[in-house]
């Protein structure tokens, strides 16, 4: 059984945990809130690039550009995944580490080549020895620097578009944890090159100044860059939602312990008074029957 | 909407720059100065550096944005600027 010390080293030690998971759990929130409102927009400037995307395919049914349509052939596939550069955040990295290797192996299987482009700290050291033959690694250091998302997402978008015309990438795709609310967050594949458009059905005659396929050239790049900035705004509104549930409960079990070991000290601390005083009264009555 | 207005939405993919009604738009594209006024018929545009002014429904204020370039798309009576 442990002493009473020990007991009130531990009580300590929890009480100073508690004080850093509750900390945790209020900063996640604050950020949080601020992403969640930088995500709702960028999922509206998306929205939109997409549906300008959709009446200009349109006007492409015969000679699409390689950015919109893709490769035939696909041999080379580039994986973008989001994860995290700091850990504390529950199951959040573990999860888009188990949903990449599934999808990697369901790539390979089929005989493509995969280059992954990891995007936060965690993936990459839980990905490196993973796998061994056909699959690349690359990893964007310090993607998710505050000030600088945006100026990142326009770089990594950059260099996506070169991979695709001077290398051999054929295809491209993100890998993402989707930002529904606090309690609600899904990984997704999100398909790049070649572009997923819905059908238009829309029969309006629209002008283009100069031309529809000019037109097209500017806006691809910039709907890959809103891409990865908006995936990048998700995945960092999951991690601190995430991180705000496991803080939460991290928080509430040491409660639990905290009232487990104060019990448990105070009962030890009472045996102790208790038997002294038996000590004490025994002696003082062996004193006063001599 | 009020009558003889259009619907303007201007965006870049941080923040939303403005969006509300206007009698009529001026944006710099890539042939020139456009004028876009309400039930102009449906066009897409390279936008070039300049400054697009809005002409506000609600008041007689004009709000002048600065870009660097981007695309206008106009149809069904609602403008939308993608900006870089």
């Amino acid at each position: 059984m442990a002493n009473l010390k020990e007991l009130r080293n531990k009580i300590g030690v929890i009480k100073s945990t508690r004080k850093v998971t509750a900390a945790m759990k209020l900063v996640a929130g604050v950020k949080l809130r601020k992403v969640e409102r930088k995500v709702s927009e960028s999922r509206e400037y998306a929205i939109v690039i997409n549906r300008i995307l959709t009446r200009l395919r349109r006007e492409f049914l015969e000679t699409v550009p390689e950015l919109l349509s893709g490769r035939e052939h696909v041999a080379n596939v580039m994986l973008i995944v989001f994860s995290s550069d700091r850990g504390l955040c529950g199951n959040f990295n573990y999860l888009i580490q188990k949903f990449v290797t599934k999808t990697v192996h369901g790539i390979r299987s089929i005989g493509h080549r995969v280059h992954l482009v990891c995007i936060g700290k965690r993936l990459f050291d839980g990905l490196k020895n993973s796998f061994s033959m056909g699959v690349s690694f690359e990893l964007v250091p310090d993607f998710y620097n505050a000030d600088r998302l945006y100026e990142n997402s326009v770089a990594l978008a950059e260099k996506v578009v070169r991979s695709f015309r001077d290398w051999n990438v054929d295809k491209i795709l993100i890998v993402s944890t989707k930002y529904y609310s606090a309690v609600k967050q899904v990984i997704e594949t999100k398909q790049l090159i070649p572009l997923e458009i819905e059908p238009n059905h829309d029969e309006t005659i629209t002008i283009f100044e100069p031309t529809a396929n000019e037109i097209l050239q500017q806006l691809l790049p910039q709907n890959i860059a809103a891409q990865i900035y908006q995936s990048a705004l998700e995945s960092i509104a999951s991690e601190q939602s995430t991180r705000m549930t496991s803080m939460d409960s991290a928080t509430r079990n040491a409660d639990e312990m905290l009232y487990d070991f104060t019990i448990k000290y105070n009962r030890l601390r009472q045996n102790k008074i208790t038997q002294e005083l038996v000590e004490v009264i025994s002696g003082a009555e062996a004193i006063v029957e001599r | 909407m009020k009558v003889g207005a259009l619907d303007v939405k201007v965006l870049n993919l941080k923040e939303k720059l403005f969006d509300g009604e206007a009698t009529k738009v001026l944006l710099p594209a890539i042939d020139g100065e456009m004028c876009i006024l309400p039930h102009h018929v449906s066009i897409m545009t390279v936008l070039v550096p300049g400054t697009i002014k809005i002409f506000r429904a609600v008041s007689d204020r004009i709000i002048s944005i600065k870009v660097t370039g981007g695309i206008c798309s106009f149809s069904d009576n609602s403008a939308v600027f993608i900006l870089q």
